[in-house]
């Protein structure tokens, strides 16, 4: 096969390949991987109890996967209780734990979660429509929701002013039980009928009162219970935190009336059970007591032990971050020279000055580094037209042009000083070796060629420089790359097509222009 | 009709080789890396000529240690006029022509003086890769003066004109004679402003032009037709270059040759990349011509049979 016919398969496998390897490592760190600024926590349950019969039954719900926090393991100490099939609780969504006592009597047991808790989005399969039993169940009445209640119509009547959305009605039920219902100790009124009388309710009437409130207004709602897993005062007990979601346009919408989070609650809630209902509920047992408590745990390592660990670039330390996004971004850099070079058809001085000298201004504010190098280009220029007074052999003459750059640099940043500007400590990295070529090359362009031209040379490595700088500057597309290097199977694949590109550049469209007019 | 572009549709149909697909097509596949040298080192490229009786300027001197550079008047054994060359250089830059000196003030063709000083600086910058095509290191060759014939007299300022001709698998398929202006101060490189025109490969006068990329049909410094010259010796130089490009073994080439009034047609270097001014200065696309001599079965691309393709070339 010759090499034109073979580039669209290699251009394929290319982008075959690159696309694999970001979807086997996009599955990967869904699945495991933790990323900077993840915390673990372990959330234990504790119960005791006397089993009457051997027919009692322990449910445990098991806190639900969400965007923000995952299960990623749990545990249930010894105690002699035996373990059913994990089954799908009857409330939706929820799944739940049971244990069985294999003989009446006196049982104790422990069980944990372990959790982690990421600023990134996992995904969660949505829920799906709403059955039409389950609508009815969230919008009838329940224990502590008296829907039918008439001093429930009563204040839907009087919150439900004129046309409103189903949204801005919502809206002002939660207000309306955020602000006039005040919040009082646990003892306090645990219903929605309770509550709406007194103006007073324990967090959980509160809740009950909103919920009401929605299913009275034709509006699905129900109570979830959960949990918020975030540090604890020493020696205060875990409660399991209540709130509700609202169906509004096919989507359950979260909210607080506690807190007063309206739509959506913070990540750190994690939903257990919805529904009526406790988080550990026991049949046919006395004694009861349940504990729940939360405590910090370290995750497990980020990235797979052993040597696949170097293929995650993440797992380097933070401050190696950027630099390593920048160098992955430096062949962009080759890219889009390449496309300038092979297409349009633009020559500048040197193949890759552009890139480096864009790399460089990475570094650096573009407003001080700018003035840097055009005072290091013109001083460095005017230097080296007295220093060819002197005649001078090539290495040391670059030697000399090398050390007054050097000096110019070093003296733009204290001039840069004295002005109050903070130049950045990388402005050293500029490269005054490319500085160095380039005032030398632009010196013996003007001398061979003409000053035109070596103008025209400069210019357009500056623009290319420019465009380079702004495909570096993309600091999200640094990130990317970070996470998904083999992205750059891409890069390569855009590389064959130009470096297999025979078309005209755009440049000779101009340069032929005389041409096939002339043919006669 | 004045115009600022052409679409490539246009350049297509005029069978215009663009630079991708020179390099692509042309280079790449016909010219092996490892030969680059015999074209790129002139001296090998001398080297080369000697043995295949191709002629070139004589060679006075090669200097390669910057040691060496203070005693290049006794290298050169006192010769009046000479031309110090980078032995890897391109483009013409580098190149001096020294007409008549005395040791210690040196004068160019164009009436230019030079110091002592200035030529043995001009050594060193040579010696130190300054001209060289990747900046490495170099070689300065001092050689022979060629006089140019008098043929190009009202055409050519300040220099030497030569005479270009691209070989395709070693047929010639297209030549230009180059001309210095002042604007090319001297050289013969169509990029550094120098004009061209289109040299008939059968008859051997030249037709049409180029300068800066534009048609032209005057030299224009001289304002004379640079069209209906007739290049002496041009058999010759058609049998030059095609022994040349098979000693190179180079399949995509350029040979430069300068007319001396007394010697003919002389090689002054090849090239693995020529140019692809030499279209315009002919109006011609080189394709048409590429795709003749790559439909030629091989028995008609033998060394003594490939002239006749010339005449049929030329017309396409």
């Amino acid at each position: 096969m010759t090499a034109r016919g073979a580039t669209p398969q290699v251009v394929l496998l290319l982008l075959i390949a690159g696309a694999c390897c970001v979807a086997v490592r996009r599955n990967y760190n869904q699945n495991a991987a933790v990323h900077p600024g993840d915390t673990g926590w372990r959330l234990t349950y504790m119960a005791s109890f006397h089993a009457r019969t051997a027919d009692a039954r322990i449910h445990a719900a098991y806190p639900e996967d969400t965007h923000h926090s995952r299960v990623f393991k749990h545990e249930i100490a010894e105690s002699g209780l035996l373990e059913e099939p994990r089954r799908a609780a009857k409330a939706v969504r929820s799944t739940e734990i049971v244990l069985r006592p294999p003989k009446p009597g006196q049982y104790e047991f422990r069980m944990w979660f372990d959790l982690q808790l990421s600023t990134r989005a996992w995904p969660v399969n949505p829920e799906g429509p709403l059955p039409p039993e389950h609508r009815a169940k969230y919008l009838g009445s329940e224990k502590g929701i008296q829907v039918e209640h008439a001093i429930v119509a009563q204040k839907v009547e009087q919150l439900r002013a004129g046309e409103q959305s189903l949204e801005d009605l919502v809206r002002r039920l939660f207000e309306y039980c955020v602000a006039d219902i005040m919040l009082a100790e646990q003892s306090a009124a645990q219903d929605a009928v309770g509550a709406l009388t007194t103006g007073r309710a324990s967090p959980l009437g509160q809740a009950r009162a909103f919920v009401a409130l929605c299913r009275a207004s034709k509006v699905p709602a129900r109570l979830v219970t959960g949990f918020e897993i975030r540090e604890m005062r020493p020696g205060s007990e875990l409660r399991p935190h209540v709130w509700v979601e609202v169906l509004v346009d096919r989507r359950w919408l979260a909210y607080d009336v506690e807190n007063a989070f309206a739509r959506e609650v913070p990540r750190y809630f994690v939903p257990v059970h919805r529904g009526p209902g406790e988080i550990i509920h026991i049949t046919d047992a006395s004694d009861v007591m349940t504990k729940y408590s939360i405590a910090p745990m370290l995750l497990p390592p980020a990235s797979p032990p052993g040597p696949l660990r170097v293929l995650d670039l993440e797992q380097l330390p933070d401050k190696l971050h950027r630099p390593m996004e920048l160098l992955l971004l430096v062949p962009l850099g080759a890219l889009v020279t390449a496309f300038f070079r092979t297409i349009v058809g633009i020559r500048t001085f040197g193949t890759f000055t552009p890139t480096l000298l864009a790399l460089a201004f990475v570094y650096n504010k573009w407003q001080t580094g700018l003035p840097v190098v055009a005072a290091v280009l013109i001083l460095g220029l005017s230097s080296r037209r007295l220093l060819d007074g002197l005649k001078l052999l090539l290495v040391p003459r670059l030697g000399i042009i090398l050390t007054l750059v050097v000096l110019l640099m070093v003296f733009s940043v204290s001039v840069m000083h004295h002005f109050g500007q903070a130049p950045a400590g990388e402005t050293v990295l500029l490269p005054m070796v490319i500085l160095t070529m380039l005032v030398e090359r632009f010196f013996i362009t003007t001398e061979e060629d003409n000053l035109r031209f070596a103008v025209q040379l400069l210019l357009a490595t500056a623009v290319l420089a420019l465009l380079v700088y702004w495909v570096l500057y993309w600091k999200t597309i640094g990130q990317v790359l970070l996470v998904y290097p083999e992205l750059h199977c891409f890069t390569i694949a855009g590389l064959i097509l130009i470096g297999r590109y025979t078309g005209y550049r755009w440049t000779e469209l101009l340069r032929f222009r005389d041409l096939p007019g002339g043919r006669d | 009709m004045w115009r600022f572009w052409v679409w490539p549709s246009e350049l297509r149909r005029g069978g215009i080789l663009g630079i991708n697909r020179r390099n692509a097509e042309c280079v790449l596949p016909l010219n092996p890396r490892a030969y680059y040298p015999r074209v790129d080192e002139k001296h090998r490229t001398k080297l080369l000529c000697h043995r295949h009786q191709i002629p070139v300027p004589e060679t006075y001197t090669i200097i390669r240690r910057h040691g060496d550079v203070p005693k290049f008047l006794d290298l050169i054994g006192r010769r009046e006029e000479f031309v110090i060359k980078p032995g890897a250089g391109s483009g013409g830059r580098g190149i001096l022509v020294v007409a008549r000196h005395d040791g210690a003030q040196f004068f160019t063709a164009g009436g230019e003086r030079y110091t002592l000083a200035d030529v043995t600086y001009h050594l060193g910058a040579v010696l130190s890769g300054l001209y060289s095509l990747a900046g490495q290191p170099d070689c300065a060759i001092i050689e022979q003066r060629m006089l140019p014939h008098p043929i190009f007299a009202k055409v050519a300022v300040d220099g030497t004109p030569d005479v270009r001709v691209v070989l395709y698998r070693s047929v010639p398929v297209m030549a230009m004679v180059r001309l210095p202006t002042k604007a090319s101060r001297g050289r013969a490189n169509l990029h550094q402003g120098a004009a061209g025109a289109g040299v008939h490969l059968v008859t051997g006068r030249t037709f049409g032009g180029v300068c800066k990329d534009r048609a032209v049909a005057q030299h224009p410094d001289t304002r004379h037709s640079i069209a209906g010259l007739e290049i002496p010796g041009w058999n010759d130089l058609l049998s030059a270059a095609m022994k040349l490009a098979d000693a190179v073994e180079l399949g995509y080439v350029g040979v430069d040759f300068v007319l001396d009034a007394q010697h003919g047609p002389v090689v002054l270097e090849a090239n693995a990349r020529p140019g692809l001014n030499i279209q315009v200065a002919n109006r011609r696309g080189l394709l048409p011509r590429l795709a003749f001599v790559d439909a030629q079965p091989a028995a008609r691309l033998g060394p003594d049979v490939r002239r006749e393709l010339i005449a049929e070339l030329a017309g396409l």
